[in-house]
């Protein structure tokens, strides 16, 4: 049933001012595949899907929604504390939306973990006429933050794919980075610890517990 | 992914038979290293020095372990993966039911955290309204999200941090059902984030669950972590952050005027007894607090005064840390403590001593009430105290389904049973006396005088009498009454739903009303389990309404083999499986200390439901058992039983007869 290399399991967190349309864009990147899955209409704040990174890699997402309200800032850390990316909404027309992602981008870069990858979605593209349309502050600050940038319309479903595509490649690639930098570490500083996995294996005597966890 | 990840996490429809399966697999011999290995962990666990993230580790690693073993294991060959899964899942259960007294709650620290979120959801509750989190009007809709409180407040009921998240997680289902329904109505999207967390919050702060900051740790550290992915995680983690939202709310944090906020928070909080803020389970205090002090109150108390708190509350503290039922099932603890301060000295007539304060205290009844009157003046009270979730918290069987029931609780929902049908039908009884003495004594007056004495009918010495003649004429029942009385005592006004200040002629209309009334509240469509429990308590209050059902059975059941040979008799469905699990660990690992107890005690639990599937097996196993172990009172039931009939026969005889009450939890049984 598993592909050769199971798929990874990835954590995405969504980010965004309530009024930006997240749950429309979960919504649509939900609908997309699972047109008519029980799951997607008990609720929208929680989401796991399978995308495809090339041919023969897929991830499977958890997208987590948080509710973007100014009231529950303080409480982001508590989801995206082990969250291997996070896709922060704004609304092209609000200005203010903007504002917001920056702060829990400062957030984000202080709290998480390093490894954390980010995405920037300018959504409700369909509220704006093209020509309009400037976003160059916003493209160069996710540039200047090592996020990337995108448009989305919910409603035209305009590069939601794209997003959550992009967002799990460079999350699994950062996360196999993370993998093997940490076993490198470990066999280096703790072969303790890999003893302990190895004797797991025996039935006959299983250790009681490591002394030092 | 696997099959786990498609599961509904909310669904718990296979815990028991899982939980069943491994206890089965675990007898079997070739399952005896691991056995040992299991036992060999549960008691290090239990000789170390509680240390939380120690203790998260240690269990961690020994689960994940433990079923990395099971996966090479011939026990399990060719089994499939569900199969793995729910012996992953039966181990959890089973460790951490074993160990949970140490395992729950163990620092000062997360003490003072539930007392802090108690306090704070205590005082908010009673000002706070769903648009100060600006939850919009349409969401409004206050008496549905009663059921996801209800959820919430089964949390203390639970061992098992799978069944605690469970309750999580049921809640946030009728929450998420609820906003989806109104989304469909207004034909807008399905609720997200936005819409769900303040609900969430609201919910929590209504319910005010006991020590909810621990129950959350307790479910973080060892739930395994392997389980604790996907939506569960997701939803657990919102409990976890409207939790965390409570503790650090200010002003700001709500859509409402700071200087309002601020005194009527003032308020709210001066409104509260000292002890509402000890929301935590008698572990936690055990470990935390000195005995003796308010801390040491159960959980149900927290909203009575402390002073009426004597012995039988304090005796019962021992009870609840060795006795393997559920901690923070209080009733029956209480009960229990009752039981155990009454035992050596069994009270001349407890009712007597109580009952005078009582009548002093509060005008008790007005002499035209009859029951019937009574009882519809209590339903209003026990629809109140549902809805706040206390009567969770205080009868723990109440909202149990069947498939919830452990053999092991029979002995504990026997003693409550007849306990609530003593108590009925003394009160019943005696306040039909009174009535009666009342209705005579006003006829006397009225014909030696000529004119209505309402000032003797309303006199203490009046109610005292009759009330005396209701607690010698059922002095069980009297016994126990006193536990009850001393809480109406206790009781605050508008606090615990069941006591506060009623008198207690209410208040026992009261009880008595739950067999039915709690029933009626129950099917208001929620989930499976709580119409079970309708049907439980249903049947309860049939067998109640019988006058001769419970009480005035003569028949010494002192002698414990002769309790311990009815235990074996009865066995049949219930007990079967528990009995010789029970006895064949008994053998094995003998001295056990209640909480280092062999796979039989968690497991006998479970048995029930499985017990009448498999009824054929049962019967043979038991035969099997009761050949082998005859009158031997081997099970806890055996010690227990005695005890209560001791103090429910004691002072006037009345031994509410085995055969009886089984027949009653039987039916229950079979109703469902």
């Amino acid at each position: 049933m598993r592909a050769a290399s199971p798929a990874a399991n990835l954590k995405v967190v969504l980010l965004g001012e309530g009024r930006v349309g997240k749950t429309s864009l979960l919504l649509r990147f939900a609908k997309d595949e699972f047109s008519d899955t029980q799951q997607a209409t008990i609720q929208a704040s929680f989401l796991s899907k399978k995308v495809l990174v090339d041919a023969e890699t897929s991830v499977a997402l958890s997208i987590w929604d948080t509710a973007g309200q100014e009231r529950f800032h303080s409480l982001g850390p508590i989801y995206y504390r082990d969250a291997d990316a996070a896709l922060l909404v704004y609304d092209v027309t609000d200005k203010d939306s903007f504002d917001r992602v920056k702060s829990w981008v400062k957030e984000l870069k202080k709290m998480a973990g390093r490894n954390i990858v980010l995405a920037i979605a300018g959504n409700k593209i369909d509220l704006d006429r093209q020509e309009e349309l400037d976003l160059t502050e916003q493209t160069e600050y996710a540039e200047s933050i090592g996020a990337s940038h995108f448009t989305t319309s919910a409603k035209l479903n305009k590069g939601i794919d794209a997003v959550f595509q992009d967002l799990a490649k460079r999350a699994l690639v950062s996360k196999r980075r993370a993998a093997a930098a940490a076993e490198a570490v470990e066999s280096t500083l703790v072969p303790r610890r890999q003893g302990t996995l190895i004797i797991d294996e025996r039935p006959k005597a299983p250790p009681k517990r490591s002394c030092c966890s | 992914m696997a099959s786990g990840d498609k599961q509904d996490p909310f669904s718990a429809a296979t815990a028991q038979l899982t939980f069943h399966n491994f206890l089965e697999k675990m007898r079997h011999p070739s399952a005896v290293d691991l056995v040992r290995a299991i036992k060999g962990f549960i008691v290090s666990f239990q000789a170390s020095a509680p240390d939380p993230d120690k203790d998260s580790a240690a269990v961690q690693q020994f689960l994940a372990q433990t079923e990395a073993t099971f996966r090479a294991h011939p026990l399990w060959a060719g089994a499939t993966e569900e199969e793995l899964e729910s012996a992953g899942e039966g181990l959890e259960k089973y460790l951490l039911t074993k160990v949970f007294a140490r395992a729950f709650g163990p620092i000062p620290a997360d003490a003072a955290t539930d007392r802090l979120l108690a306090e704070r959801m205590a005082a908010l509750q009673q000002f706070l309204r769903p648009e100060h989190l600006d939850i919009p009007a349409s969401f409004g809709n206050e008496p549905s999200w009663l059921l996801a409180q209800k959820e919430l407040g089964k949390l203390g009921a639970y061992k098992a941090p799978r069944d605690k998240l469970v309750c999580i997680l049921n809640c946030c289902r009728v929450i998420n059902n609820l906003l989806l329904n109104m989304a469909m109505a207004a034909q807008g999207d399905p609720p997200g984030a936005d819409d769900f967390l303040p609900v969430l919050i609201y919910v929590v702060i209504k319910a005010n669950p006991p020590a909810l900051h621990s129950n959350l740790q307790f479910i973080q550290r060892y739930r395994a972590a392997s389980r604790l992915v996907a939506e569960s995680a997701y939803f657990f983690t919102n409990a976890v952050s409207a939790a965390a939202f409570i503790e650090h709310l200010n002003p700001s944090s709500l859509s409402i005027d700071p200087a309002e906020f601020e005194s009527k928070m003032q308020q709210a909080l001066a409104q509260i007894p000292p002890n509402i803020s000890d929301g935590t389970p008698p572990q936690a205090r055990k470990a935390s607090t000195p005995p003796g002090k308010a801390g040491d109150l159960p959980p149900r108390h927290n909203r009575s005064h402390s002073e009426g708190d004597t012995s039988p509350r304090i005796a019962t503290q021992p009870g609840m840390s060795n006795s393997g039922s559920s901690p923070m099932l209080v009733t029956a603890d209480a009960a229990a403590g009752g039981l155990a301060a009454r035992a050596p000295a069994p009270p001349p007539s407890p009712g007597l001593t109580v009952s005078p304060a009582d009548s002093a205290s509060a005008p008790l009844t007005q002499p035209g009430d009859s029951l019937a009157q009574l009882e519809a003046r209590g339903a209003a009270a026990v629809v109140s105290a549902a809805e706040s979730g206390q009567l969770a918290r205080d009868y723990r069987f109440l909202y149990t389904s069947v498939g919830d029931l452990r053999v092991g609780d029979v002995d504990a929902l026997l003693t409550e049973y007849k306990e609530l049908v003593l108590k009925y039908e003394a009160l019943a009884r005696g306040l039909q006396e009174r009535n009666a003495g009342l209705a005579r004594q006003l006829g006397v007056t009225a014909a030696e005088s000529g004119g209505p004495g309402q000032s003797e009918s309303e006199s203490g010495a009046g109610k005292g009498d009759s009330l005396k003649t209701a607690a010698t004429g059922n002095g069980p029942a009297g016994g126990f009454n006193e536990g009850k009385a001393l809480e109406a005592v206790d009781g605050m006004p508008g606090g615990n739903g069941t006591g506060a200040d009623e008198s207690s002629g209410d208040k026992e209309a009261t009880l008595a009303q739950e067999g039915t009334g709690l029933a009626r509240g129950e099917v208001q469509g929620e989930a499976s389990a709580p119409q079970e429990a309708g049907s439980h308590a249903g049947g309860a209050g049939q067998a109640g309404s019988q006058p001769e059902a419970g009480v005035a059975k003569s028949g010494e059941e002192k002698s414990e083999s002769e309790t311990a040979e009815q235990h074996n008799h009865r066995s049949e469905v219930h007990r079967g499986q528990g009995h010789d699990m029970d006895r064949e660990e008994k053998s094995e690992a003998q001295g056990s200390r209640a909480d280092s107890e062999p796979f039989a005690e968690a497991g006998d639990g479970e048995a029930s439901r499985r017990a009448e599937i498999e009824s054929d097996r049962q019967a043979r196993r038991k035969a099997e058992g009761q050949e082998s172990g005859g009158g031997q009172p081997s099970d806890d039931m055996g010690e227990h039983a005695p005890e209560a009939a001791r103090s429910t026969g004691v002072s006037a005889g009345l031994v509410t007869s085995s055969d009886e009450s089984l027949a009653a939890v039987k039916g229950v049984d079979e109703q469902s």
